[in-house]
Protein backbone atom coordinates (compact mmCIF):
# COMPACT_ATOMS: atom_id res chain seq x y z
CA UNK A 1 0.00 0.00 0.00
CA UNK A 2 2.58 2.58 0.77
CA UNK A 3 5.01 1.20 -1.87
CA UNK A 4 1.83 2.14 -4.19
CA UNK A 5 1.53 5.49 -2.48
CA UNK A 6 5.18 6.36 -3.04
CA UNK A 7 4.92 5.30 -6.54
CA UNK A 8 2.37 7.67 -6.73
CA UNK A 9 4.25 10.63 -5.52
CA UNK A 10 7.26 9.83 -6.79
CA UNK A 11 4.85 9.71 -10.93
CA UNK A 12 3.29 13.09 -9.69
CA UNK A 13 6.73 14.81 -8.49
CA UNK A 14 8.23 13.29 -12.05
CA UNK A 15 5.88 14.52 -14.02
CA UNK A 16 4.89 18.12 -12.81
CA UNK A 17 8.83 18.95 -12.55
CA UNK A 18 9.68 16.65 -15.84
CA UNK A 19 7.14 18.75 -18.35
CA UNK A 20 8.38 21.90 -16.37
CA UNK A 21 11.90 21.46 -16.90
CA UNK A 22 11.17 20.32 -20.41
CA UNK A 23 9.08 23.19 -21.55
CA UNK A 24 11.86 25.93 -20.23
CA UNK A 25 14.27 23.61 -21.52
CA UNK A 26 12.72 24.04 -24.81
CA UNK A 27 11.80 27.85 -24.71
CA UNK A 28 15.58 28.28 -24.03
CA UNK A 29 16.79 25.98 -26.51
CA UNK A 30 14.59 27.64 -29.21
CA UNK A 31 15.52 31.20 -28.15
CA UNK A 32 18.88 30.13 -28.28
CA UNK A 33 19.21 28.48 -31.88
CA UNK A 34 17.32 31.76 -32.95
CA UNK A 35 20.33 33.64 -31.77
CA UNK A 36 23.40 31.26 -33.15
CA UNK A 37 21.39 31.19 -36.56
CA UNK A 38 23.91 32.93 -38.04
CA UNK A 39 26.54 30.37 -37.27
CA UNK A 40 25.45 27.61 -39.35
CA UNK A 41 26.86 24.09 -38.52
CA UNK A 42 27.45 21.94 -41.56
CA UNK A 43 27.70 18.26 -42.06
CA UNK A 44 30.28 18.39 -45.16
CA UNK A 45 33.70 17.60 -44.74
CA UNK A 46 34.85 20.51 -47.66
CA UNK A 47 34.96 23.63 -45.67
CA UNK A 48 35.31 26.69 -48.76
CA UNK A 49 38.75 27.41 -49.40
CA UNK A 50 38.45 31.13 -49.79
CA UNK A 51 38.55 33.31 -47.99
CA UNK A 52 41.00 31.87 -45.71
CA UNK A 53 40.14 30.37 -42.20
CA UNK A 54 42.15 29.24 -39.56
CA UNK A 55 40.70 26.22 -37.84
CA UNK A 56 39.65 24.72 -34.48
CA UNK A 57 37.59 21.44 -32.77
CA UNK A 58 34.92 22.78 -31.50
CA UNK A 59 32.75 20.56 -29.42
CA UNK A 60 29.95 20.29 -27.23
CA UNK A 61 28.10 17.68 -24.48
CA UNK A 62 25.00 17.15 -22.54
CA UNK A 63 24.01 14.39 -20.28
CA UNK A 64 20.58 14.39 -19.44
CA UNK A 65 18.43 12.31 -17.49
CA UNK A 66 15.04 11.77 -17.59
CA UNK A 67 12.10 11.86 -14.68
CA UNK A 68 10.90 8.87 -13.18
CA UNK A 69 7.34 9.45 -14.96
CA UNK A 70 8.90 8.87 -18.47
CA UNK A 71 11.14 6.52 -17.27
CA UNK A 72 8.19 4.46 -15.70
CA UNK A 73 6.15 5.13 -18.85
CA UNK A 74 9.08 3.91 -20.69
CA UNK A 75 8.90 0.90 -18.91
CA UNK A 76 5.30 -0.06 -19.36
CA UNK A 77 5.94 0.76 -23.11
CA UNK A 78 8.37 -2.05 -23.07
CA UNK A 79 5.81 -3.98 -22.56
CA UNK A 80 3.88 -3.74 -25.30
CA UNK A 81 6.49 -2.36 -27.99
CA UNK A 82 6.31 0.46 -30.22
CA UNK A 83 7.56 4.14 -30.27
CA UNK A 84 8.90 5.04 -27.15
CA UNK A 85 7.73 8.62 -27.26
CA UNK A 86 8.61 9.46 -23.77
CA UNK A 87 12.52 9.38 -24.37
CA UNK A 88 11.82 11.35 -28.22
CA UNK A 89 12.19 14.70 -26.22
CA UNK A 90 14.68 13.68 -24.45
CA UNK A 91 17.03 12.85 -27.04
CA UNK A 92 15.91 15.59 -29.05
CA UNK A 93 16.79 17.95 -26.76
CA UNK A 94 20.32 16.62 -25.50
CA UNK A 95 21.05 17.07 -29.05
CA UNK A 96 19.88 20.30 -29.41
CA UNK A 97 21.27 21.64 -26.45
CA UNK A 98 24.94 20.05 -27.76
CA UNK A 99 24.70 21.48 -30.63
CA UNK A 100 23.90 24.61 -28.81
CA UNK A 101 26.92 24.52 -27.01
CA UNK A 102 29.04 23.88 -29.52
CA UNK A 103 27.83 26.72 -31.51
CA UNK A 104 28.36 28.80 -28.82
CA UNK A 105 32.12 27.44 -28.23
CA UNK A 106 32.29 28.28 -31.91
CA UNK A 107 31.41 32.21 -31.25
CA UNK A 108 33.66 32.57 -28.36
CA UNK A 109 36.49 31.89 -30.51
CA UNK A 110 35.41 34.04 -33.47
CA UNK A 111 33.90 31.71 -36.06
CA UNK A 112 31.42 31.83 -38.80
CA UNK A 113 30.43 28.53 -39.21
CA UNK A 114 31.26 25.02 -38.19
CA UNK A 115 32.14 22.04 -40.51
CA UNK A 116 32.17 18.41 -40.72
CA UNK A 117 29.72 18.33 -37.92
CA UNK A 118 29.96 15.12 -36.11
CA UNK A 119 27.34 13.59 -33.12
CA UNK A 120 28.17 10.86 -30.89
CA UNK A 121 25.45 8.65 -28.20
CA UNK A 122 26.36 7.32 -25.20
CA UNK A 123 23.52 6.09 -22.84
CA UNK A 124 26.11 6.11 -19.43
CA UNK A 125 25.37 4.79 -16.13
CA UNK A 126 24.06 1.48 -17.83
CA UNK A 127 23.64 -1.55 -15.23
CA UNK A 128 22.61 0.62 -12.38
CA UNK A 129 18.89 -0.49 -12.27
CA UNK A 130 17.29 -2.03 -15.08
CA UNK A 131 16.15 1.09 -16.69
CA UNK A 132 18.69 4.09 -17.62
CA UNK A 133 17.53 7.75 -18.46
CA UNK A 134 20.75 8.93 -18.54
CA UNK A 135 22.79 9.93 -22.11
CA UNK A 136 25.43 11.59 -23.28
CA UNK A 137 25.22 13.51 -26.87
CA UNK A 138 28.51 15.00 -28.17
CA UNK A 139 28.35 17.53 -30.93
CA UNK A 140 31.84 17.78 -32.59
CA UNK A 141 33.18 20.20 -35.51
CA UNK A 142 35.64 21.96 -36.93
CA UNK A 143 34.94 26.20 -36.50
CA UNK A 144 36.00 27.83 -39.42
CA UNK A 145 37.56 31.42 -38.00
CA UNK A 146 38.04 34.56 -40.53
CA UNK A 147 41.44 35.61 -40.60
CA UNK A 148 42.51 39.11 -41.68
CA UNK A 149 43.22 38.57 -45.41
CA UNK A 150 46.90 39.06 -46.17
CA UNK B 1 13.99 13.92 -52.58
CA UNK B 2 17.83 12.37 -53.27
CA UNK B 3 19.40 10.95 -50.32
CA UNK B 4 23.16 10.05 -49.89
CA UNK B 5 25.65 9.15 -47.66
CA UNK B 6 28.46 10.82 -50.32
CA UNK B 7 29.08 14.94 -49.94
CA UNK B 8 29.78 15.04 -53.79
CA UNK B 9 28.18 13.62 -56.05
CA UNK B 10 29.63 13.63 -59.58
CA UNK B 11 28.21 15.89 -61.93
CA UNK B 12 25.61 17.69 -59.71
CA UNK B 13 26.45 21.29 -58.04
CA UNK B 14 25.37 22.32 -54.56
CA UNK B 15 23.87 25.52 -54.64
CA UNK B 16 23.20 26.00 -51.22
CA UNK B 17 24.06 24.63 -47.77
CA UNK B 18 21.25 24.47 -44.89
CA UNK B 19 22.82 22.98 -42.24
CA UNK B 20 22.31 19.64 -40.62
CA UNK B 21 18.72 17.86 -40.94
CA UNK B 22 17.98 15.06 -38.16
CA UNK B 23 15.85 12.14 -37.73
CA UNK B 24 15.62 10.27 -34.83
CA UNK B 25 12.84 7.54 -33.05
CA UNK B 26 12.93 5.34 -29.95
CA UNK B 27 11.53 1.83 -30.38
CA UNK B 28 10.53 -1.17 -28.23
CA UNK B 29 10.01 -4.46 -29.10
CA UNK B 30 6.90 -5.98 -26.55
CA UNK B 31 8.11 -8.71 -23.57
CA UNK B 32 7.78 -11.61 -25.60
CA UNK B 33 10.19 -10.74 -28.26
CA UNK B 34 12.43 -9.96 -25.46
CA UNK B 35 11.99 -13.39 -24.09
CA UNK B 36 12.72 -14.82 -27.96
CA UNK B 37 15.53 -12.98 -28.39
CA UNK B 38 16.92 -14.00 -24.85
CA UNK B 39 16.38 -17.53 -25.59
CA UNK B 40 17.41 -16.73 -29.34
CA UNK B 41 20.77 -15.57 -27.42
CA UNK B 42 21.40 -19.26 -26.39
CA UNK B 43 21.44 -20.77 -30.03
CA UNK B 44 22.89 -17.88 -31.85
CA UNK B 45 21.45 -16.81 -35.10
CA UNK B 46 19.46 -13.61 -36.36
CA UNK B 47 17.36 -11.85 -33.84
CA UNK B 48 14.39 -11.46 -36.91
CA UNK B 49 12.28 -9.55 -34.27
CA UNK B 50 15.30 -6.83 -33.33
CA UNK B 51 15.66 -6.93 -37.39
CA UNK B 52 12.47 -5.82 -37.62
CA UNK B 53 12.35 -3.38 -35.11
CA UNK B 54 15.63 -1.48 -36.05
CA UNK B 55 14.38 -1.66 -39.54
CA UNK B 56 11.15 0.06 -38.66
CA UNK B 57 12.74 2.30 -36.90
CA UNK B 58 15.50 3.49 -39.40
CA UNK B 59 12.53 3.81 -41.62
CA UNK B 60 10.90 6.17 -39.60
CA UNK B 61 13.72 8.39 -39.01
CA UNK B 62 15.01 8.41 -41.73
CA UNK B 63 11.42 9.98 -43.17
CA UNK B 64 11.37 12.28 -40.06
CA UNK B 65 14.85 13.48 -41.10
CA UNK B 66 13.37 13.77 -44.82
CA UNK B 67 10.58 15.79 -43.31
CA UNK B 68 13.10 18.22 -42.01
CA UNK B 69 14.77 18.62 -45.11
CA UNK B 70 11.81 19.83 -47.46
CA UNK B 71 10.89 21.94 -44.07
CA UNK B 72 14.04 23.82 -44.50
CA UNK B 73 13.41 24.28 -48.68
CA UNK B 74 16.29 21.04 -49.84
CA UNK B 75 16.15 19.02 -52.44
CA UNK B 76 18.83 16.33 -51.54
CA UNK B 77 20.48 15.26 -48.51
CA UNK B 78 24.19 14.48 -48.69
CA UNK B 79 26.66 12.84 -46.33
CA UNK B 80 23.90 10.65 -44.56
CA UNK B 81 25.19 9.01 -41.30
CA UNK B 82 22.77 6.46 -39.28
CA UNK B 83 23.97 5.68 -35.76
CA UNK B 84 22.20 3.50 -33.64
CA UNK B 85 22.17 3.39 -29.30
CA UNK B 86 20.36 2.05 -26.64
CA UNK B 87 18.66 4.20 -24.73
CA UNK B 88 17.29 1.62 -22.24
CA UNK B 89 16.65 -1.75 -21.68
CA UNK B 90 15.25 -2.85 -24.67
CA UNK B 91 14.36 0.02 -26.25
CA UNK B 92 16.92 1.35 -29.21
CA UNK B 93 17.12 4.61 -30.72
CA UNK B 94 18.19 5.27 -34.45
CA UNK B 95 19.65 8.29 -35.44
CA UNK B 96 20.07 9.63 -38.52
CA UNK B 97 21.23 13.12 -39.60
CA UNK B 98 22.97 14.65 -42.80
CA UNK B 99 23.48 17.84 -44.04
CA UNK B 100 20.61 19.71 -46.45
CA UNK B 101 21.41 20.82 -49.46
CA UNK B 102 19.74 22.60 -52.85
CA UNK B 103 21.43 20.89 -55.69
CA UNK B 104 21.70 22.57 -58.61
CA UNK C 1 27.79 28.54 -52.71
CA UNK C 2 25.19 29.80 -49.81
CA UNK C 3 25.73 28.22 -45.91
CA UNK C 4 23.32 28.86 -43.82
CA UNK C 5 20.69 27.40 -41.14
CA UNK C 6 16.81 27.84 -41.77
CA UNK C 7 14.83 27.43 -39.07
CA UNK C 8 13.57 23.99 -38.54
CA UNK C 9 10.00 23.33 -37.60
CA UNK C 10 9.33 22.00 -34.09
CA UNK C 11 7.89 18.97 -33.02
CA UNK C 12 9.18 16.21 -36.31
CA UNK C 13 11.51 14.44 -34.22
CA UNK C 14 9.06 14.10 -31.29
CA UNK C 15 5.52 12.84 -30.59
CA UNK C 16 2.65 15.54 -29.45
CA UNK C 17 1.07 12.31 -27.70
CA UNK C 18 -0.02 13.70 -24.13
CA UNK C 19 2.14 11.84 -21.73
CA UNK C 20 -0.55 11.31 -19.60
CA UNK C 21 -3.17 9.91 -22.10
CA UNK C 22 -0.56 7.37 -23.03
CA UNK C 23 0.21 6.52 -19.18
CA UNK C 24 -3.50 5.82 -19.02
CA UNK C 25 -3.41 3.32 -22.01
CA UNK C 26 -0.26 1.82 -20.82
CA UNK C 27 -0.72 1.58 -17.40
CA UNK C 28 -4.51 0.11 -18.15
CA UNK C 29 -3.21 -2.18 -20.70
CA UNK C 30 0.11 -3.31 -18.16
CA UNK C 31 -2.70 -3.77 -15.39
CA UNK C 32 -5.47 -5.92 -17.32
CA UNK C 33 -2.19 -8.15 -18.61
CA UNK C 34 -1.14 -8.57 -14.91
CA UNK C 35 -4.31 -9.19 -13.40
CA UNK C 36 -4.95 -11.52 -16.13
CA UNK C 37 -1.25 -12.98 -15.91
CA UNK C 38 -1.52 -13.30 -12.18
CA UNK C 39 -5.04 -14.94 -12.11
CA UNK C 40 -3.97 -17.99 -15.00
CA UNK C 41 -0.79 -18.67 -12.80
CA UNK C 42 -2.60 -18.15 -9.39
CA UNK C 43 -5.14 -20.77 -10.74
CA UNK C 44 -2.43 -23.53 -11.90
CA UNK C 45 -0.20 -22.66 -8.67
CA UNK C 46 -3.33 -23.22 -6.48
CA UNK C 47 -4.61 -26.28 -7.96
CA UNK C 48 -0.79 -27.49 -7.77
CA UNK C 49 -0.38 -26.64 -4.37
CA UNK C 50 -3.39 -28.39 -3.61
CA UNK C 51 -1.79 -31.50 -4.52
CA UNK C 52 0.95 -31.04 -2.33
CA UNK C 53 1.07 -34.18 0.68
CA UNK C 54 -0.80 -32.38 3.73
CA UNK C 55 2.66 -34.32 5.30
CA UNK C 56 4.89 -31.98 3.37
CA UNK C 57 2.34 -28.59 3.87
CA UNK C 58 2.93 -29.56 7.99
CA UNK C 59 6.30 -29.38 7.60
CA UNK C 60 6.13 -26.01 5.96
CA UNK C 61 5.19 -24.62 9.44
CA UNK C 62 7.71 -24.64 12.06
CA UNK C 63 6.30 -25.98 15.30
CA UNK C 64 7.43 -23.44 17.62
CA UNK C 65 5.72 -20.77 15.84
CA UNK C 66 2.45 -20.40 16.96
CA UNK C 67 2.17 -20.75 20.39
CA UNK C 68 -0.98 -20.98 22.42
CA UNK C 69 -2.32 -19.40 25.76
CA UNK C 70 -5.17 -21.30 26.54
CA UNK C 71 -4.68 -23.57 30.06
CA UNK C 72 -4.41 -27.46 29.81
CA UNK C 73 -8.55 -27.40 30.68
CA UNK C 74 -9.31 -25.17 27.62
CA UNK C 75 -6.61 -26.76 25.33
CA UNK C 76 -8.75 -29.95 26.13
CA UNK C 77 -11.77 -28.62 25.56
CA UNK C 78 -10.82 -27.21 22.47
CA UNK C 79 -9.21 -30.23 21.07
CA UNK C 80 -11.75 -32.87 21.90
CA UNK C 81 -14.37 -30.54 19.79
CA UNK C 82 -12.25 -29.76 16.89
CA UNK C 83 -11.42 -33.51 17.12
CA UNK C 84 -15.25 -34.61 17.27
CA UNK C 85 -15.99 -31.97 14.44
CA UNK C 86 -13.09 -33.12 12.70
CA UNK C 87 -14.75 -36.50 13.05
CA UNK C 88 -18.39 -35.28 11.55
CA UNK C 89 -16.20 -33.74 8.56
CA UNK C 90 -14.48 -37.12 7.72
CA UNK C 91 -10.92 -35.54 7.93
CA UNK C 92 -8.78 -37.80 5.94
CA UNK C 93 -6.25 -40.21 7.16
CA UNK C 94 -3.48 -38.43 8.14
CA UNK C 95 -4.97 -34.54 8.41
CA UNK C 96 -4.67 -33.23 11.77
CA UNK C 97 -5.97 -29.94 13.37
CA UNK C 98 -4.03 -28.21 15.68
CA UNK C 99 -5.86 -25.55 17.75
CA UNK C 100 -4.01 -23.00 19.17
CA UNK C 101 -5.20 -20.12 21.61
CA UNK C 102 -4.16 -16.92 21.91
CA UNK C 103 -5.11 -14.57 24.37
CA UNK C 104 -4.88 -11.55 23.03
CA UNK C 105 -7.90 -9.68 22.54
CA UNK C 106 -7.98 -9.13 18.93
CA UNK C 107 -11.55 -10.16 17.32
CA UNK C 108 -10.19 -13.29 14.80
CA UNK C 109 -9.52 -16.55 13.83
CA UNK C 110 -8.21 -18.14 10.82
CA UNK C 111 -6.52 -21.04 9.58
CA UNK C 112 -3.12 -21.00 8.11
CA UNK C 113 -0.40 -23.88 6.98
CA UNK C 114 -0.35 -27.57 8.25
CA UNK C 115 -4.04 -27.51 10.37
CA UNK C 116 -2.89 -25.32 12.49
CA UNK C 117 -6.43 -23.13 13.47
CA UNK C 118 -5.59 -19.71 15.51
CA UNK C 119 -8.70 -18.77 17.73
CA UNK C 120 -8.04 -15.33 19.27
CA UNK C 121 -10.00 -14.49 23.04
CA UNK C 122 -11.34 -11.40 21.44
CA UNK C 123 -13.83 -13.48 19.29
CA UNK C 124 -13.68 -16.19 21.33
CA UNK C 125 -14.97 -14.45 24.43
CA UNK C 126 -17.94 -12.89 23.06
CA UNK C 127 -19.45 -15.99 21.30
CA UNK C 128 -22.83 -17.04 23.40
CA UNK C 129 -22.56 -20.81 23.51
CA UNK C 130 -21.13 -23.68 22.04
CA UNK C 131 -22.95 -24.23 18.95
CA UNK C 132 -21.35 -21.12 18.15
CA UNK C 133 -17.61 -21.69 18.73
CA UNK C 134 -18.25 -25.28 17.11
CA UNK C 135 -19.43 -23.20 13.91
CA UNK C 136 -16.35 -21.14 13.66
CA UNK C 137 -14.28 -24.30 14.66
CA UNK C 138 -15.86 -26.03 11.62
CA UNK C 139 -15.40 -23.02 9.57
CA UNK C 140 -11.52 -23.14 10.14
CA UNK C 141 -11.13 -26.56 9.95
CA UNK C 142 -13.08 -26.84 6.97
CA UNK C 143 -10.72 -24.50 5.45
CA UNK C 144 -8.01 -27.07 6.18
CA UNK C 145 -9.89 -29.72 4.94
CA UNK C 146 -10.32 -27.99 0.92
CA UNK C 147 -6.46 -27.43 1.57
CA UNK C 148 -7.24 -23.76 1.30
CA UNK C 149 -4.65 -22.12 3.17
CA UNK C 150 -1.51 -23.80 0.56
CA UNK C 151 -3.81 -23.04 -2.13
CA UNK C 152 -4.37 -19.50 -1.17
CA UNK C 153 -0.80 -18.99 -0.17
CA UNK C 154 -0.24 -20.90 -3.41
CA UNK C 155 -2.23 -18.41 -5.62
CA UNK C 156 -0.63 -15.11 -3.50
CA UNK C 157 2.51 -16.18 -4.43
CA UNK C 158 2.30 -17.06 -8.03
CA UNK C 159 0.56 -13.58 -8.27
CA UNK C 160 3.59 -12.02 -6.35
CA UNK C 161 5.93 -13.95 -8.59
CA UNK C 162 4.17 -12.85 -12.06
CA UNK C 163 3.55 -9.06 -10.96
CA UNK C 164 7.17 -9.26 -9.63
CA UNK C 165 8.71 -10.50 -12.67
CA UNK C 166 6.76 -8.02 -14.47
CA UNK C 167 7.85 -5.13 -12.44
CA UNK C 168 11.12 -5.89 -12.43
CA UNK C 169 11.57 -6.92 -8.39
CA UNK C 170 10.83 -10.66 -8.05
CA UNK C 171 9.98 -11.09 -4.49
CA UNK C 172 10.86 -14.66 -3.64
CA UNK C 173 10.24 -14.96 0.21
CA UNK C 174 6.83 -15.42 -0.42
CA UNK C 175 6.99 -18.78 1.19
CA UNK C 176 8.71 -16.90 4.85
CA UNK C 177 7.25 -16.81 8.04
CA UNK C 178 5.33 -13.51 7.28
CA UNK C 179 3.76 -15.06 3.98
CA UNK C 180 1.93 -17.77 6.67
CA UNK C 181 0.05 -14.74 8.23
CA UNK C 182 -0.15 -12.27 5.34
CA UNK C 183 -1.25 -14.24 1.88
CA UNK C 184 -4.90 -15.71 4.15
CA UNK C 185 -6.67 -14.24 1.79
CA UNK C 186 -9.42 -16.97 0.77
CA UNK C 187 -11.60 -16.86 -2.12
CA UNK C 188 -15.44 -16.08 -2.24
CA UNK C 189 -15.43 -19.16 -3.47
CA UNK C 190 -13.62 -20.72 -0.99
CA UNK C 191 -15.95 -18.80 1.72
CA UNK C 192 -18.89 -20.20 1.11
CA UNK C 193 -17.67 -23.77 0.63
CA UNK C 194 -16.09 -23.44 4.16
CA UNK C 195 -19.43 -21.91 5.10
CA UNK C 196 -21.54 -25.49 3.84
CA UNK C 197 -19.37 -27.71 4.75
CA UNK C 198 -19.32 -26.45 8.83
CA UNK C 199 -23.42 -25.93 8.82
CA UNK C 200 -23.20 -29.66 8.02
CA UNK C 201 -20.58 -30.40 10.48
CA UNK C 202 -22.81 -28.26 13.41
CA UNK C 203 -26.06 -29.48 12.08
CA UNK C 204 -24.69 -33.29 12.19
CA UNK C 205 -23.34 -32.33 15.98
CA UNK C 206 -26.00 -30.65 17.41
CA UNK C 207 -29.38 -31.38 15.11
CA UNK C 208 -29.69 -27.78 14.18
CA UNK C 209 -28.25 -24.87 13.52
CA UNK C 210 -29.27 -22.64 15.61
CA UNK C 211 -25.88 -21.21 16.67
CA UNK C 212 -24.33 -21.23 13.79
CA UNK C 213 -26.51 -17.93 12.60
CA UNK C 214 -25.61 -16.16 15.67
CA UNK C 215 -21.63 -16.24 14.87
CA UNK C 216 -22.10 -14.20 12.02
CA UNK C 217 -24.60 -11.68 13.55
CA UNK C 218 -21.90 -11.12 16.47
CA UNK C 219 -19.68 -10.60 13.65
CA UNK C 220 -21.82 -8.12 11.46
CA UNK C 221 -22.22 -6.48 15.28
CA UNK C 222 -18.68 -6.21 15.34
CA UNK C 223 -18.00 -4.58 12.04
CA UNK C 224 -20.77 -2.05 12.69
CA UNK C 225 -19.26 -1.29 16.52
CA UNK C 226 -15.39 -1.13 15.04
CA UNK C 227 -16.81 1.46 12.36
CA UNK C 228 -15.76 -0.74 9.51
CA UNK C 229 -11.81 -0.06 9.77
CA UNK C 230 -9.22 -2.75 9.53
CA UNK C 231 -11.03 -5.81 9.42
CA UNK C 232 -9.56 -9.18 10.55
CA UNK C 233 -9.62 -12.05 8.13
CA UNK C 234 -12.48 -14.10 9.09
CA UNK C 235 -15.09 -11.62 8.04
CA UNK C 236 -12.93 -9.58 5.74
CA UNK C 237 -13.14 -12.35 3.54
CA UNK C 238 -15.26 -11.89 0.31
CA UNK C 239 -18.87 -12.75 0.96
CA UNK C 240 -20.07 -10.35 3.28
CA UNK C 241 -22.18 -11.59 6.67
CA UNK C 242 -25.27 -10.76 5.70
CA UNK C 243 -24.88 -12.43 2.54
CA UNK C 244 -23.16 -15.08 4.49
CA UNK C 245 -26.51 -15.38 6.77
CA UNK C 246 -29.01 -15.52 3.68
CA UNK C 247 -26.85 -18.65 2.47
CA UNK C 248 -27.15 -20.15 5.51
CA UNK C 249 -30.57 -19.86 5.93
CA UNK C 250 -31.58 -20.32 2.87
CA UNK C 251 -29.39 -24.01 2.64
CA UNK C 252 -31.41 -24.73 5.78
CA UNK C 253 -34.41 -24.60 4.51
CA UNK C 254 -33.63 -26.54 1.18
CA UNK C 255 -32.18 -29.65 3.48
CA UNK C 256 -34.67 -29.10 6.11
CA UNK C 257 -32.74 -28.58 8.86
CA UNK C 258 -34.44 -26.97 12.19
CA UNK C 259 -33.12 -23.46 12.18
CA UNK C 260 -33.87 -22.90 15.72
CA UNK C 261 -33.32 -25.55 18.19
CA UNK C 262 -31.69 -25.78 22.29
CA UNK C 263 -27.98 -24.39 22.23
CA UNK C 264 -25.49 -26.28 23.90
CA UNK C 265 -24.04 -24.11 26.60
CA UNK C 266 -20.84 -23.40 26.77
CA UNK C 267 -18.50 -25.53 30.15
CA UNK C 268 -19.26 -23.07 33.04
CA UNK C 269 -15.41 -22.56 33.73
CA UNK C 270 -15.05 -21.26 30.63
CA UNK C 271 -14.99 -17.59 31.80
CA UNK C 272 -12.00 -18.22 34.44
CA UNK C 273 -10.16 -20.09 31.26
CA UNK C 274 -10.58 -16.69 29.28
CA UNK C 275 -8.95 -14.91 32.50
CA UNK C 276 -6.61 -17.53 32.59
CA UNK C 277 -5.28 -17.42 29.11
CA UNK C 278 -5.91 -13.11 29.19
CA UNK C 279 -3.58 -13.50 31.67
CA UNK C 280 -0.74 -15.72 29.89
CA UNK C 281 -0.86 -13.54 27.15
CA UNK C 282 0.05 -10.44 29.44
CA UNK C 283 3.25 -12.34 30.37
CA UNK C 284 6.15 -11.33 27.93
CA UNK C 285 7.69 -14.06 25.47
CA UNK C 286 10.66 -15.20 27.13
CA UNK C 287 9.04 -15.95 30.39
CA UNK C 288 6.15 -18.15 29.49
CA UNK C 289 5.69 -21.94 30.29
CA UNK C 290 6.29 -24.01 26.96
CA UNK C 291 3.64 -25.98 27.02
CA UNK C 292 4.59 -30.16 26.34
CA UNK C 293 3.37 -31.67 23.35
Amino acid sequence: MYDLLLLLVLLALGYGFGQYAERRHYRSIVEREARLNALPAIASRYPPAEPHYQHALVTGSTVVSVDYFKRFLAALRNLFGGRVTSYESLLDRARRESLLRMKQQARTLGAVMVFNVKYETASISKGAGKTIGSVEVLAYGTALIPTPSR
Amino acid sequence: MLISNMELLPGRRVVEHLGLVQGSSVRAKHVGRDIMAGLKNIFGGELKGYTELLQESREEAMLRMQQQAEAVGANAILNVRFSTSSVAQGAAEIYVYGTAVVLE
Amino acid sequence: MKYRNPQIPEGINTSDRHPLKEFATLAGGAVLLIVALGWLMGQVAGSLAGLLPFEKEMALVPKELLSSDAGPELQAYLDRLAARLGQDMDLPEGMQVRVHFSGNDTFNAFATLGGNILLFRGLVEALPHENALSMLLAHEIAHVLHRDPIVGIGRGAAIRLVTGLLLGSPDLAVLGSAGIYTQLHYSRGMERAADAAALRAVHQRYGHIGGAAELFNILRAERERSGGGEMPAFFSSHPLDLDRLQTITATARQQGWHENGQATPLPAAFNDWMQDAAGRAAIPEGQRQVRSD
